[in-house]
């Protein structure tokens, strides 16, 4: 088993299109940290106006546990993206490509086949979030220093202490990982039944934007769909740096979202396991 | 010509109290200046807890340094939020006797201490339209009312203890008016946010920060730096 | 010993029926070749074989062994090339056979590899990636694959197409240098000449179906020919057979021609027979019936 997971990580490893994900973050990230460092006195401004009208805030605003919490912010919708860009083309694209049934008669059962994938789309996906974590948080430290942690909210406003701070981050990418697994298990699923590899990123995509509009649309129609909606739960991580931490949100949508891993990867596995490869 | 009389009496003795309760206003805020003028500047470590609606933080050791006639700073090893209408603002108007004309306004128990109400009225246009000053017999000043153009009312209590010196308090509570923060949309991203008819009720509109000091330290010749220089 | 051991195979896609009832044997050390139309079943067949597709029902007996129950053991003895050889483009020739190495139940040494590689005349084209290749260098990249793990049996689904025939040619020499080291080898093709050139044993699968099994040797060197001759008109010609022992030699009847089954010494004297009874000939064809048999079956596809 192991000898074909490092296979397929190689693969991945081989493939040109596994580094635009890693290319992008670096791209996204420099630019947001370049941003901050020539104009981010403005742009704190700006955000806390509303705050500045009433209050003296002194203290170090800018730092990086803050620039790291905003760059996760705005990397919500385009890390999936990332994901699936590889994790949807992990079976398709062998389909596609003919290969699949250079492997599928190979001495190894489907399932073995089906599962290291996953793993390798797993760690895949374990690095992306780590080198988003090592320049969001370890390059944003090293460049604007560390310091107590402004969390933004429509209503409001927790400021961490410093050391209050890395034990919540460790946890919000852990939380964040499982949602990118979600997004991984969802495009693995469709990666399964599809004969190419741009109908996963294109469906995955076009689910994600969907529940997202859903998600943010405040008719009350919609509070009875939203908590079924997978995307609801992906964005619990941010309620680690709430104060004091909802653990119970935080249980229920971590609880739902392998619930959903659960089911994707079961029914990939299942049509993976049995369908006829005829390609 | 008898109406006349009265009236230029009532005028003459209108003005006489008003002398008088100014005359009286004065001396009031002489007391308290006097405790104050000895200080130069004075640092004291500070420990500040918040009470902010809409602002969940922790509370946070740090050090206030001032300096006369107007340089204030607090240094925290942290992000802190302080009202616009800092303690230090009581010093800055007690001494600034030319722009604002004390006005008695009568007596009140704070604290359970009996103190005079002065009402320092601005001569001149600023930012300060009205401050309400309460200061007991041996000149400490145990409440304020500060109202600005800027940031609305803010109410300051002092308590002091048997350590405190030059009129500085132990402790100090600074009630304020809250305005309703906004946060932009693009950064807060409260996605799945429920529809609003399930809000929760409507937030307390003021809010507090209480700062109690230790380790006085006056007439240290603080330099100027000490107040511009970075974290 | 039989390697396989097909027995009423059959295989359904949603409406279609690709395979009905196949049964068929491939014995130790023979090239047993495929033959029938494209759409017959030689693919399905293959991909039952390789469990890469799921039969309907019917049993796979492969190394004496129920394929369903010993599936790795069973596979790990076979090397196989199913349809286009198609591989991964972003890697080289080598990257790519390290890579499916890993894939292979025992462990496959580089030496084996470049072994291999030069077996297939890749040696110094190995480090390219594979998506310059030709085609028919990715048909040697694949036979190197099926190969390297020094497979029991090897299957090969039509492993001519897109060759030039110099390709051709050392294709042929490759199967039957694998045949020389006592390798099984089942291959299929819709071209009859190619499976009769090469092949110990042969089927004739059509819709699913086997039409005809047996020795190529006795399927090609059967005595009888069909042989038609033309004629001005064959009802005077048809009195003139009636009425003699060729009679039971007709196998057709058209307008203007009559056909028989005879041997090659017969031509001669039937063509005697009908000029002593004046019966003028204008043109003799001949076909093997074998020939004959799989023209009929590709013409009705």
């Amino acid at each position: 088993m192991l000898k074909l997971i490092y296979a397929e990580l190689f693969k991945i490893a081989s493939k040109p299109r596994s580094y635009l994900g890693l290319l992008a973050i670096t791209m996204i990230v420099g630019l947001i940290h370049m941003a901050m460092l020539s104009d981010g006195k403005n742009y704190i401004d700006f955000l806390f106006n509303s705050f500045s009208q009433t209050f003296d805030i002194s203290g170090k605003i800018i730092n990086g546990n803050l620039i790291a919490f905003i760059i996760l912010q705005m990397l919500v919708v385009q890390m999936p993206l990332l994901v699936a860009f590889v994790t949807g083309d992990i079976i398709s694209g062998e389909s596609a490509g003919g290969t699949l049934r250079l492997l599928a008669g190979k001495p190894f059962s489907r399932t073995q086949l089906f599962f290291a994938k996953y793993i390798a789309s797993a760690i895949y996906t374990a690095v992306l979030i780590l080198w988003l974590g090592i320049l969001s948080l370890i390059v944003g430290r090293i460049l604007f220093g560390d310091g107590d942690m402004m969390v933004l909210k429509s209503d409001g406003l927790t400021v961490l202490r410093a050391n209050d701070v890395l034990w919540r981050y460790g946890f919000a990418f852990i939380i964040a990982f499982l949602s990118l697994m979600l997004i991984a298990s969802y495009s693995f699923c469709i990666s399964a039944f599809a004969e190419n590899s741009i109908t996963p990123i294109v469906i995955c995509m076009a689910t994600i934007i969907i529940f997202t509009i859903i998600g943010t649309l405040e008719i009350p129609f919609f509070d009875y769909i939203k908590p079924a909606l997978f995307t609801t739960h992906m964005i619990i991580w941010r309620n680690v740096f709430y104060n004091p931490i909802e653990w119970n949100e935080i249980i229920l949508s971590v609880a739902v979202m392998l619930g959903y891993i659960a089911a994707f990867t079961g029914v990939a596995w299942y049509h993976f396991k049995t369908k006829d490869i005829l390609s | 010509m008898k109406k006349k009389a009265s009236i230029l009496l009532l005028f003459c003795f209108f003005i006489a109290m008003q002398q008088s309760m100014a005359q009286d206003a004065k001396a009031i805020i002489r007391l308290a200046y006097k405790n104050f003028a000895p200080i130069s500047d004075y640092s004291c470590k500070t420990f500040i807890n918040f009470d902010i609606p809409g602002l969940n933080i922790e509370h946070i050791d740090g050090m206030i340094f001032y300096k006369k006639p107007s340089k204030f700073r607090v240094r925290c090893n942290g992000i802190v939020f302080l009202p616009k209408q800092n303690p230090n603002q009581i010093l800055s108007i007690i001494s600034d006797t030319l722009s604002f004309m004390p006005v008695f306004m009568g007596k009140e128990t704070v604290n359970a201490i009996s103190c005079d109400i002065v009402q320092l009225i601005p001569l001149k246009d600023q930012d300060i339209v009205a401050a309400k000053i309460y200061i007991d017999s041996k000149g400490l000043v145990q409440k304020a009312q500060i109202t600005s153009k800027e940031n609305g009312t803010a109410n300051v209590i002092n308590t002091f203890d048997a350590s405190s010196k030059y009129g500085m308090p132990a402790k100090t509570m600074i009630t304020f008016d809250m305005k309703k923060f906004k946060v932009p949309k693009m950064v807060s991203v409260d996605i799945n946010s429920k529809s609003p008819t399930k809000t929760a009720g409507p937030l307390k509109t003021t809010g507090s920060v209480t700062l109690t000091f230790s380790a006085y330290k006056f007439n240290q010749k603080l330099s100027d730096t000490v107040f511009t220089e970075k974290d | 010993m039989s390697i396989i051991e097909i027995s009423n195979l059959r295989k359904k896609y949603d409406t279609v029926t690709a395979l009905e009832d196949l049964s068929l044997s491939v014995k130790q050390g023979e090239i047993y070749g495929l033959l029938g139309p494209n759409g017959s079943g030689k693919s399905t067949t293959m991909r039952c074989l390789l469990s890469l597709v799921k039969p309907t029902s019917g049993s796979i007996k492969l190394f004496d062994k129920e394929l369903h129950k010993n599936r790795r053991a069973v596979l790990s003895k076979i090397g196989y090339l199913i349809e286009k050889p198609d591989f991964y483009g972003y890697l080289s020739a080598k990257r790519n056979l390290q890579l499916l190495a890993a894939y292979c139940d025992k462990t496959i040494s580089e030496l084996r590899i470049d072994e291999v590689l030069e077996q297939v005349g890749l040696k110094g084209r190995e480090k390219d990636l594979v998506k310059t290749y030709s085609h028919g260098m990715k048909q040697r990249l694949g036979l190197a694959q099926v190969i390297m793990h020094q497979p029991d049996l090897v299957i090969l689904d039509e492993p001519n197409t897109g060759l030039d025939p110099s390709g051709i040619i050392d294709l042929r020499v490759f199967i039957q240098q694998l045949k020389a080291e006592g390798k099984t080898i089942v291959l299929s093709s819709h071209i009859l000449n190619e499976i009769e050139l090469i092949a110990d044993r042969m089927v004739i699968i059509n819709k699913g179906k086997v039409v005809l099994e047996g020795s190529v040797e006795a399927l090609l060197h059967q005595n009888d020919l069909n042989v038609r001759f033309e004629m001005i008109d064959s009802h005077a010609a048809m009195q003139v057979i009636s009425e003699s022992h060729w009679k039971s030699k007709l196998s057709n009847q058209e307008d203007q021609s009559l056909s028989f089954i005879i041997t090659q010494a017969e031509i001669a004297s039937l063509n005697q027979f009908f000029n002593q009874q004046g019966v003028l000939i204008s043109g003799i064809t001949h076909r093997r019936r074998l020939e004959e048999l799989y023209m009929e079956i590709t013409q009705k596809n």
